[in-house]
């Protein structure tokens, strides 16, 4: 059977009539074309490649129906650029990648900055407290990398914290603020 | 693309009556979603087909999170784990609560996963259930003929009992306070970081003004066919002045006292020795909360 859903994703609302049997990661990759959220095992939850922010919070959108996420808000790894306000394109999190070489084959690199946005977007709300390396690789202990290059995605999610702590305080909430998007997009 | 079995219904009441009369009305070809995290799997392998799915988020009683009777702690089904070990209260009032949803799975599972879901979930190799026995909670069922409470102590501690009838659901968890001078802990040993407990031992111990153990609950979960209300262990400590040695002493008792399983993840021997060393570590922070909260 088939029902209606409108899902805001990346700050635009998209309206399909879909399956209820339809995972949240197919919607995104097949319906919507946003093919930047990947599927690392057969979509059963343990590889964390398919993780995106529903309503501020990381999920594994294998691990969600589609229709789960009517009438939610979305952000997939597509929108992690839009959040910049100035021609400088990069989010903090992608920066810090670039900057850290955090990333190898790239596959789990999706999966891995959206569990990080939700790291961060929590480390801002706490009035950017120290992450120790030990507290990020039990937070991301849900995103597995067959490259194992953990060491460099712990070090990038530092150097990205340390980034958004010596910005104003008003600035670092724009970079999780999903609501911006949507302005954006009206 | 994955494809699950169809599903020819999809259904996200608003209220607990709406929820339960659908529920009345699908029989047992409705599966509930909760967070979704351990049944999403199984409709993926297509080990459950069902018609009809009844998703609780809609239910705003369902996510309450409050004060109740007497300083006790009431938490709806719907509670994520993430909500339970973010809050302050819990971690402070009930510590071992915080440590098992703080554990339970990752990030994203913290973020949808229930404390309801983890209860009803048909495995005995969970942590919260050793977790809510421990800390003497009681469970609100609705449903039936007439809503009900039961003990956790009562229907987790016993393989036999099952939680929930056809057409009932797991409304909320209740946690009475704790004593003056007390304190809880969890901890497990996975075969992955935070995965499903091959051991996990939670325990709560209330300590006197002169320092004197006056109560003491260890329960060892991990353990088929139930976990396993370690009481000869806790009698270790009750009356005594605590220290090193005495927990020592109480960690050896739990694990003597436990008939463990081998299976593919660990051997008798292998878990007892687990309950021997996490039991320590769990009965210390135990000790050092309730020190600290005095």
């Amino acid at each position: 059977m088939q029902k209606a859903v409108s899902v805001t994703v990346n700050g635009r609302v998209h309206h399909r009539t879909i399956p209820i049997r339809m995972l949240l990661v197919d919607f995104l990759r097949d319906e919507l074309n946003l093919t930047g959220t990947h599927v690392g095992c057969t979509s059963e939850g343990r590889c964390g490649a398919c993780t995106v922010i529903v309503d501020g919070n990381a999920m594994k959108s294998c691990m969600m129906l589609a229709v789960q996420a009517d009438g939610r808000s979305v952000v997939t790894v597509e929108g992690l650029e839009r959040f910049a306000s100035q021609p400088d394109p990069l989010h903090p999190i992608q920066q810090a990648f670039w900057e850290r070489h955090a990333l190898q084959c790239g596959y789990c690199t999706p999966g891995m900055m959206m569990t990080i946005f939700d790291i961060l977007a929590t480390n801002v709300r706490e009035g950017c407290p120290e992450l120790t390396g030990e507290k990020i690789r039990r937070l991301l202990v849900g995103n597995i990398c067959r490259c194992t290059g953990y060491s460099h995605i712990v070090e990038a999610v530092q150097t990205a914290a340390e980034r958004l702590r010596a910005m104003p305080p008003e600035e670092r909430g724009a970079w999780f603020d999903a609501a911006k998007l949507e302005e954006a997009c009206s | 693309m994955a494809q699950l079995a169809a599903v020819g219904a999809y259904h996200v009441p608003a209220s607990l009556n709406e929820c339960l009369d659908l529920l009345a009305g699908s029989g047992d070809t409705a599966v509930i979603l909760a967070g979704g995290q351990a049944i999403l799997p199984l409709l993926r392998n297509r080990s459950l087909r069902p018609d009809v799915l009844v998703d609780l988020s809609g239910i705003a009683e369902l996510h309450r999170r409050e004060a109740g009777a007497g300083g006790s702690l009431v938490l709806g089904a719907m509670c994520r784990h993430r909500d339970i070990y973010e809050d302050r209260k819990i971690s402070a009032g009930w510590s071992a609560l915080a440590d098992a949803a703080a554990g339970v799975g990752d990030l994203q599972v913290q973020n949808r996963g229930t404390i309801g879901g983890n209860l009803v979930f048909g495995t005995v190799l969970t942590d919260m259930k050793q977790v809510v026995m421990c800390l003497d909670a009681r469970l609100r069922i609705v449903g039936g003929p007439e809503p009900r409470e039961v003990s956790a102590r009562e229907i987790f501690g016993d393989a036999g009992r099952s939680l929930l009838e056809p057409g009932e659901l797991l409304e909320s968890i209740a946690f009475p306070a704790l004593a003056e001078g007390s304190g809880s802990a969890y901890r497990k040993f996975g075969i992955t970081t935070n995965g499903r407990p091959v051991i996990g031992v939670a325990a709560a111990l209330t300590f006197d003004a002169d320092r004197v153990c006056t109560a003491a609950t260890i329960v060892v979960g991990g353990l088929v066919p139930a976990p396993h209300d370690a009481r000869i262990a806790a009698q270790v400590l009750i009356g005594q002045h605590v220290d090193e040695d005495v927990i020592v002493r109480a960690a050896q008792a739990a694990a003597a006292d436990i008939k463990p399983q081998s299976d593919a993840r660990a051997s008798a021997a292998y878990r007892r020795q687990l309950v021997r060393a996490i039991g320590q570590e769990v009965l210390l922070q135990a000790w050092k909360r309730a020190t600290e909260a005095r």
